[in-house]
């Protein structure tokens, strides 16, 4: 039994034409379901003629749809790239939206294949649509795919899109560009410290270095005592060499265990 | 003073099992739980949610008590129980002057998102009219002011934005200086309020709201 099923908006119109696999339930008050799709056809207000095609192109269409409305709405493009063998649904400079539709799905008697029968290069058939016509296309679209008695197998999907479906690899590119260039000016920075020359520290005279151990006496070989820094405090007790007691007792040079 | 602690925080769980568990779940259907992490709702949807809602104030003048209104219709008292609690779920956006440093959960989220469909199906036939005049205004290119609905939307708009955003935001500076560049983001929040007033047009706005936020 032929079925026409039509979802209607005041810019997008959708009519499914097709066939019924199940019995005839009309007697009992439920409309008849709609299984098989024999033609699909979109038309938009203000176009010469519609868009007719099977049921590969109600499923793209439907796709489409989904994944523009999708964009839209959430303001996030996606970084999948555009495959010129689906329908799409790209966003226009002026605030509106193109559809393109590749000839091959769509039937004998449109636009786009009327070029064909003529000989000429298949085009894809390109339309201008505004975001009101867009919204009553998605709208058509939610409606069939609300109707259980029209195609029950098709169905959307309404998720939220991934990071990886939204992240671009241009814009990966854009974020990682402040971590390179970190990188490499640390490693520009270490490569030029590396090739400078490494300062020369002035050393002490030795006689500054050896510190004398508290405690113990020093010996002061010409038996003057050493001239102690004015502002020291610390008074060495100096032991001349006679009072000295024997040698190897008393070591001039600091003792290893000597605290420093 | 034990006690009282002890009385009050019978009062918060009841209130938390009260949020988690709303009266009305049928207002939430096909509403599902994204995989974000601590299950609350991230900074971009804070602020696109109060974004529309700032968008719809300026489109209906009694939209705030539409709003009060639809909670009690949509049984959504439990969630949002008042005028107070809803500004303070509003002010979760960072963005906000006044701006609240604290969580918008999944089912306060919900509950917003619910309320601003309502609000914009009540809107629709405004909002098209206004996307269609701004068309045809572009198509001649005729400034806003030559359609009267259009401009004192946007004027209207303009006037919520600057007064409630923090005006010291990198995010709001570009659209102190320029009206040029808040009118379009006044029109593109009308165009996406359009899209939420369809038939599955509640999934379809909170779904878009965990756009590139989910791993």
């Amino acid at each position: 039994m032929p079925i026409q099923r039509q979802y209607s908006l005041p810019d997008c119109v959708l009519t499914l034409d097709g066939l019924s696999n199940t019995l005839d339930n009309t007697a009992t008050g439920n409309r008849a379901e709609l299984s098989v799709l024999t033609r699909f056809e979109c038309y938009f207000a203000g176009e010469k003629s519609p868009l007719v095609g099977g049921r590969e192109f109600l499923d793209e269409l439907v796709a489409a749809t989904n994944h523009c409305a999708q964009a839209w709405i959430s303001g996030i493009k996606s970084a999948t790239k555009a495959d010129d063998s689906k329908v799409q649904i790209q966003p226009a400079q002026d605030g509106g939206f193109t559809l393109t539709v590749p000839a091959a799905l769509l039937f004998q008697g449109s636009a786009a294949s009327l070029a064909e029968t003529e000989g000429l290069e298949k085009p894809a058939q390109a339309l201008h649509i505004s975001a009101v016509q867009l919204f009553d296309l998605m709208e058509a679209v939610d409606q069939l795919t609300a109707d259980q008695q029209t195609l029950p197998e098709l169905q959307v999907a309404i998720q939220p899109r991934s990071r990886k479906e939204v992240m671009s690899p241009q814009l990966v590119i854009e974020q990682s560009a402040p971590i390179a260039l970190g990188a490499a000016g640390v490693a520009i920075a270490a490569a030029a410290v590396f090739f400078m020359p490494i300062p020369k520290v002035p050393t002490p005279p030795k006689e500054l270095q050896t510190q004398p151990s508290i405690g113990k006496p020093v010996e002061s070989p010409a038996g003057v005592p050493p001239k102690a820094k004015s502002g020291t405090s610390i008074q060495v007790p100096v032991v001349s060499p006679a009072a000295a007691p024997k040698a190897g007792t008393a070591s001039p040079q600091p003792s290893p265990k000597a605290p420093n | 003073m034990g006690l009282q602690s002890i009385s009050l925080m019978d009062t918060d769980i009841t209130e938390m099992q009260g949020i988690t568990t709303p009266v009305n779940s049928y207002a939430f259907a096909g509403l599902r739980d994204p995989d974000v992490p601590g299950q609350v709702c991230p900074r971009r949807t804070r602020i696109q949610l109060d974004w529309m809602l700032i968008a719809l104030e300026a489109l209906d003048l009694n939209a705030t008590e539409n709003i009060i209104v639809g909670l009690h219709e949509l049984q959504l008292q439990p969630v949002i129980k008042n005028r107070v609690h809803l500004w303070q779920l509003r002010n979760t956006n960072p963005l906000r002057r006044f701006s609240q440093r604290q969580s918008l959960n999944i089912t306060e989220g919900k509950a917003l998102v619910v309320l601003a469909c309502y609000l914009a199906r009540r809107q629709t036939s405004t909002i098209r009219q206004i996307l269609r005049a701004n068309e045809q205004l572009k198509a001649q290119n005729l400034s806003a002011d030559h359609h009267f609905r259009l401009a004192q939307y946007l004027e209207r708009f303009r006037g919520h934005f600057l007064s409630r955003m923090n005006a010291n935001r990198t995010a709001i500076a570009p659209y102190k200086s320029s009206s040029e560049a808040l009118n379009e983001l006044a029109l593109s929040l009308l165009g996406q309020i359009l899209f939420c007033t369809g038939t599955a047009g509640m999934q379809r706005l909170w779904s878009s709201l965990f756009d590139g936020e989910i791993a």
